[in-house]
């Protein structure tokens, strides 16, 4: 059961910005808040991706493992989403594991809820959002992309100039360990 | 509203490209209803790299070409787009310059949704706004998971230990033969998991939400009259 406590809390949230609070009162009722612990377990890197998450309190840690190590690779703020892909890529896994780092609060949005509330206000500036989220990841791993092959020779160049290169450390290798600052 | 059987087969297609869970075809074809057909001639730019983006596009019949300069300032073509699928969508979600140009490669036929319909659809909490609400989703959740790959692609080894815990991607990656890749022995784990953070955008991805948050909780603290309650 939503209270108003948690209906201030979406309020406060600028994804939210403008939205009527019955509005808000019917996304609650749908998609009630979870809570979380500190240090509780989230979702788990490789389990079914069938939901997103929207945190609205408190503040969460995604972890990836590799070689039975954990490495920390983000934390999640109150008005983020995560793991959206869920909700449009059947049969995905999750591709990391997300911890509480302070009591949090989330909702839930599963396919359902998404549909069965596509009329209100609070769902579509969720989807808008996700518009953002998307985008902004898009184009962050462009760049990224872009700054890996900045470095290649051009194929096209003069003969003196693609020997000088092929002279210069240019290896994939090289390129990632200069981008992430390896070695 | 009455929609032509043209209409609900380029939507139709569309939903094919474009998987869109919820949404049924005469709900996109309410979409492209309100576009406007617009008629290009072979080598005729769509949009340009670096201008800011006015309109969608929905490709009807043609072919599309897209462009970029390398860093070197050299024209690359990217891709070559096929109908039916959306075209400079990515300027409209997050008012981005065009990142790429767009020239018809014969003659081609597109529906132009310009901004100021696009944003009055995209808000509307109505079948057709969660159609182009979806349809963008769909396409931006591909566009980044082949982003994903590309990346994946370039940090993929033969047989490394590490290849078989990696996040998101690893097990779809194509395996080449492996003296068609590099080594990546000496990469240390922090360093792949540098490039698994980019691989799934946490580590970018919280700027831009804060940056926005942060700045409507000041205004509210200062403006307690703009707090966002109806």
């Amino acid at each position: 059961m939503s209270t108003d406590s948690d209906i201030d809390t979406l309020t406060k949230l600028f994804l939210f910005k403008g939205v009527p609070r019955r509005s808000l009162q019917e996304l609650l009722s749908l998609a009630p808040p979870v809570r979380f612990m500190t240090g509780q377990p989230v979702f788990h890197q490789g389990a079914e991706a069938d939901s997103a998450l929207l945190l609205i309190e408190g503040r969460l840690i995604a972890t990836v493992t590799a070689l039975a190590d954990d490495k920390e690779v983000g934390q999640i703020r109150p008005g983020e989403i995560v793991g959206e892909q869920g909700l449009f890529v059947a049969g995905g896994k999750r591709s990391a594991s997300v911890v509480a780092a302070a009591p949090s609060a989330c909702l839930l949005l599963s396919p359902a809820v998404m549909d069965h509330a596509f009329h209100n206000p609070a769902i579509v500036c969720l989807e808008q959002h996700m518009l953002g989220t998307l985008a902004r990841r898009i184009r962050g791993t462009n760049q990224a992309i872009q700054k890996v092959w900045k470095d290649v020779p051009d194929p096209d160049a003069e003969a003196d100039a693609a020997a000088a290169e092929a002279a210069r450390p240019t290896t994939l290798r090289d390129r990632l360990a200069s981008l992430f600052g390896g070695r | 509203m009455a929609l032509s059987p043209a209409l609900l087969s380029q939507a139709t297609g569309l939903m094919k490209v474009h998987p869109v869970r919820g949404v049924r075809p005469e709900h996109l074809a309410e979409v492209l209803a309100a576009a406007t057909l617009q008629r290009l001639g072979d080598g005729d730019a769509l949009c340009t790299e670096g201008d800011s983006g006015d309109a969608m596009y929905f490709l009807v019949d043609g072919a599309i070409r897209v462009q970029r300069r390398d860093a070197r300032g050299k024209m690359r073509e990217l891709a070559v787009m096929h109908p039916p699928t959306l075209v400079g969508h990515m300027s409209l979600v997050d008012h981005s310059p065009r990142s790429a140009s767009c020239i018809a490669q014969g003659r081609t036929v597109i529906a132009s949704l310009d901004r100021r319909t696009y944003n009055e659809i995209l808000t509307e909490p109505s079948p057709r706004g969660m159609a182009l609400r979806r349809l963008l989703l769909s396409s931006l959740t591909r566009q980044l998971a082949t982003a994903n790959e590309r990346i994946a692609e370039l940090i993929d080894g033969p047989d490394q230990p590490r290849k078989a815990a990696a996040p998101k991607g690893a097990a779809q990656r194509t395996h080449r033969p492996a003296d068609e890749v590099e080594d990546f022995g000496d990469v240390s784990n922090t360093d792949f998991l540098k490039v698994a953070g980019v691989l799934e955008g946490w580590s970018i991805d919280a700027r831009g939400v804060d940056d926005m948050q942060v700045a409507y909780t000041e205004d509210q603290k200062r403006n307690p009259k703009n707090r966002g309650v109806r």
